[in-house]
């Protein structure tokens, strides 16, 4: 069943275009990663998703009902998760601060919210032991753990992350995609942004492939390989 | 050190106000980004609208229609505390209604448009609270105070009374409700995150929208409160002293880099210890020859401080980004703000005009229109007019030179600067010196105003170096601030002005303002098209690209201080020829708002921008009150000036002037796209190979 789906979605910036009718199709318990080069219109996709820019053009639809033009807020509150690029960590909020505010929706009812931010502790247990650190001090692997973890205090149907590798060490790298394919085993839907292809083809079942933001390819990562035409001008000296 | 104790309860009390000024406004940009110049007016607003609660308001309501006949009639008059709710659910709607209706669509602008657009709402309350209550003084008494005036203690030599007690508790109480708030509350934590990043936020589930209608509502409240104490506090007080007092509000919260409230409230009671122990000593000495000196010496300290640059102060304001593109259009985007796309604007013009001009008849309107004027202008006086027609004429001309110097300054070197007003009180004391102490024979004495003129702009030009945007707009009001408190109480009503023997009929003043003003534009219009012209609208644009293509930003910011600043001081000094003495509401930090915002109207980045804005601004209210009201002050213009500020702002920041160029612009929207986008980039290539 789809769980997001976007219909032509056009983005200006100004007066620039940099999305031209892209249509996305996220099915539930997929786990899809979204690949292309720097400034291929990637992140702008997902924040056109969560409506923090407004498309020109095109239809959002999220577990059957249209979002198009939601406030942020209450695209969030319908169960779609998003961990911008940077991590999006606010450096001067504690770890745990952090995570009741990933609670946010949940203010109202403190044990729901309370259970849930336990269970973050309980999948990342460094973070229970440092909760009083500020987030700006932690590392940059660390960063986007808490992301990770903010975002799902709100038990979301589908998390996507932006940049989900930009930045870590390799070893970091792997330990977080251990992590949300973890998640995506226990049933979340994950859609991730990725520059390095080849690290997420291992892990992702499907590929999406953007370039000049127009969707080029989706498929098995296996099948992007094979299309030279597409990989040449884009990821030259990948491994094949 | 007695002495210095008696001093302290009254700095006490001031530095308490500005701290309260100053966490407001640190509340609401936290929340919103917006930098709320509109703070000091809406303080002064709800102040008044208390008062006239206390002192009596008479209500009349009657409503007839068909059988019903209803009538109410009634004074209200309230106890001072019963008045307090009434007051402060004014002062929500306000509030709501500001955030609602004017802030929200302004959502994603940039800084200068924020300040521009809060200094029309400066200007919308501090013209409504006049014209509703008078620009008269409010005066409190004793049993309408906000807590008892009697002595309540008395360690050494300080003195407290009651009052000053209470307002020195409630604020340090709101200061510690505040710290409760962001410490331990959801909404506090919410905010804490809008303040941070706004996307972050509302990807949390954050309402940004609620938290702004919050920051808005309840900063609007914090405000009345103010306003009412200060009030209270001053005895006797109007708006526009309320106004001004928020400006040192303002001072303490950029010290506080406007996100720190730890920082703002103890700037706020060091500048108003400081003040008022200077004030002391100063008044020891000769009080009229020193007057000012205390703001003078804070001010220097606070502009100190922001040239500086220390990284707490700028840690929350992302200062203006630079577009790495020179282009006419980038350019004005980024000085001024242009979030509705001009295609859409040139579709509201068609709409309502439903025909376009041809372009042989746009060429000809454009080559015969400005000789038009001139003639219009030359053979004005000559029209069977009364007398009186010459005063206002004389004055919208030293108007347009006012707009003018705000159009060279700010739509062309992109500075956001509010230091005309103090080029207009420099030109005339310039002018006062030279025909009064050296006794030069006309014209010298505009001459010498112009020439004073230069050391301050390079003065007021050298913070701008280092500051810009919100840093720059807040330093060039202080500025004002001090030419208001320090220069103008030394020029009084007996500084009287003299004109020479052949000037004296105001008719023969006009010829001479006419000849001064038509060189000032042929001035700023040859310059405009040479080298340094488009140096300055490549800084406006980037200063990083400018500087890459070998423009020196300090060389040609100073020379657009220094042409701004002449232009504004020949204003100034034509100012005192006309009315022959210094008068109090010209060259205030006040004046100098109302005409940024009246050159915005009329449109800040173009030449016949100031003529409109003069011509609508200065002359309009005249003719259609009749000369015969003119002594009667009417704030209506200056109302309209701000809504219509506002209006421009949203839909074209270039103001009326460039609405022309979409008359002779043809055929569909698309067009009009490709053909200004042809056009900004032949521009742009074009300068920079001239460059």
């Amino acid at each position: 069943m789809t769980l997001l789906r976007s219909e032509g979605i056009d983005v200006h910036y100004g007066r620039v275009q940099v999305l031209y009718d892209v249509s996305i199709e996220v099915n539930e318990g997929e786990f899809v990663a979204l690949l292309g080069t720097n400034g291929a219109g990637k992140s702008t996709w997902l924040k056109a998703v969560s409506n923090l820019v407004t498309p020109s053009a095109g239809k959002v639809f999220f577990d059957g009902r249209e979002i198009t033009a939601l406030p942020p807020d209450e695209i969030v509150a319908r169960g779609l998760g998003h961990v911008p690029s940077g991590r999006g960590t606010l450096p001067d909020l504690t770890i745990d601060e952090n995570l009741r505010l990933g609670g946010h929706l949940l203010r109202n009812e403190k044990a729901k919210r309370r259970e849930a931010i336990d269970e973050i502790y309980a999948t990342f247990p460094w973070m229970k032991d440092r909760r009083t650190q500020l987030a700006g001090t932690l590392s940059g692997g660390e960063q986007q753990m808490l992301g990770i973890g903010r975002a799902l205090v709100n038990r979301p149907k589908l998390l996507m992350i932006d940049e989900l590798s930009l930045g870590l060490a390799p070893i970091v790298v792997e330990e977080i995609y251990e992590q949300i394919a973890k998640l995506n085993a226990n049933g979340l839907t994950i859609l991730i942004v990725e520059q390095n292809a080849t690290l997420a083809m291992e892990v992702v079942e499907r590929v999406l492939f953007m370039e000049k933001g127009r969707v080029q390819f989706s498929g098995r990562g296996r099948d992007l390989l094979a299309r030279k035409d597409l990989l040449r001008s884009v990821f030259l000296g990948a491994k094949r | 050190m007695t002495e210095f104790l008696a001093t302290l309860p009254g700095g006490l009390v001031t530095g308490a106000v500005y701290a309260l000024l100053a966490m407001g406004l640190v509340f609401i940009y936290k929340a919103t980004r917006v930098p709320n110049f509109a703070y000091g007016a809406l303080a002064a607003l709800v102040a008044f609208f208390h008062y006239s609660l206390v002192n009596g308001r008479h209500v009349g309501i009657h409503l007839n229609v068909l059988f019903v006949h209803a009538g109410f009639d009634a004074t209200i008059r309230l106890p001072f505390w019963g008045a307090m709710p009434v007051s402060l659910a004014f002062a929500a709607v306000v509030g709501y209604v500001i955030e609602r209706f004017v802030m929200r669509p302004f959502a994603r602008a940039p800084m200068v448009t924020n300040i521009i657009v809060t200094l029309a709402l400066s200007a919308l309350f501090g013209g409504l609270a006049q014209q509703w209550f008078g620009a008269n003084d409010l005066i409190v008494p004793n049993r309408q105070a906000i807590f008892p005036r009697t002595s309540a203690l008395s360690i050494g030599g300080a003195k407290m009374s009651w009052e000053q007690l209470g307002v020195i508790g409630l604020v340090l109480a709101f200061a510690g409700a505040l710290y409760f708030f962001f410490r331990f509350t959801e909404t506090g934590l919410a905010l804490r995150a809008v303040a941070t990043d706004r996307d972050v936020a509302s990807l949390q589930g954050v309402s940004v929208r609620r938290v702004s209608q919050v920051a808005w509502i309840a900063g609007s409240m914090a405000a009345g409160v103010a306003g009412i104490m200060l009030a209270s506090l001053i005895v006797s007080s109007n708006p526009s002293l309320l106004v001004l007092l928020s400006i040192w509000g303002f001072a303490a919260a950029i010290v506080g880099g406007m996100i720190s409230f730890p920082i703002a409230v103890g700037a706020g009671f060091g500048i108003g210890l400081c003040v008022e122990t200077l004030r002391h000593y100063v008044s020891k000495g000769d009080a009229t020859k020193l007057v000012g000196t205390p703001e003078l010496v804070v001010l220097g300290a606070v502009i100190v401080l922001l040239a500086s640059r220390p990284s707490w102060i700028f840690k929350g304001i992302r200062e203006e980004q630079d577009s790495g593109v020179v282009s006419r259009a980038s350019g004005v985007d980024l000085a001024i703000g242009r979030w509705i796309d001009p295609v859409e604007a040139y579709r509201l013009v068609r709409a309502a005009t439903g025909q376009i001009l041809p372009p042989r008849l746009w060429t000809a309107i454009k080559r015969t229109v400005p000789w038009l004027l001139v003639a219009l202008a030359l053979a004005f006086p000559l029209f069977p007019l009364p007398e009186f027609w010459t005063f206002p004429l004389n004055l919208t001309l030293i108007f347009l030179l006012v707009g003018l110097s705000f159009v060279v300054v700010v739509g062309w070197l992109g500075q956001i600067s509010l230091a005309t007003g103090v080029f207009v009180a420099i030109g005339g004391a310039g002018a006062y010196i030279g025909a009064n102490f050296l006794h030069l024979p006309f014209p010298l004495p505009i001459v010498t105003g112009i020439l004073l003129s230069i050391p301050v702009s390079v003065l007021i030009g050298l913070p701008a170096l280092r500051l810009r945007g919100l840093h720059l707009a807040i330093a060039t009001l202080l500025y004002g601030l001090v030419v208001e408190r320090a220069l103008l109480p030394r020029f009084t009503a007996a500084s009287v002005f003299h004109r020479p023997s052949f000037l004296l009929s105001d008719r023969a003043l006009y010829y001479v303002f006419l000849v001064c003003t038509a060189l000032a534009f042929a001035f700023a219009w040859r310059l405009s098209k040479t080298r340094m012209g488009r140096a300055f609208r490549a800084i406006r644009d980037s200063e990083t690209v400018a500087s890459a293509y070998g423009i020196q930003p300090v060389r040609t910011k100073l020379t657009g201080f220094a042409v701004s600043g002449a232009i504004g001081a020949l204003g100034g000094a034509l100012l005192i020829y006309q009315l022959g003495s210094f008068q109090a509401q010209y060259g205030t930090s006040g004046f100098s708002i109302v005409w940024l915002l009246n050159a915005v109207v009329g449109g800040i980045t173009s030449i016949a921008g100031p003529v409109i804005a003069a011509v609508v601004f200065g002359l309009l209210p005249v003719v259609s009150q009749g000369a015969v009201q003119a002594a009667h002050i009417s704030f209506w213009p200056l109302i309209a000036a701000a809504v219509l500020t506002i209006v421009i702002m949203a839909i074209n920041p270039e103001g009326l002037a460039s609405f022309a160029r979409f008359l002779r612009t043809r055929v569909s929207a698309h067009d009009v796209e490709d053909e200004q986008d042809l056009e900004a980039i032949e521009e742009a290539s074009k300068e920079l190979a001239r460059v």
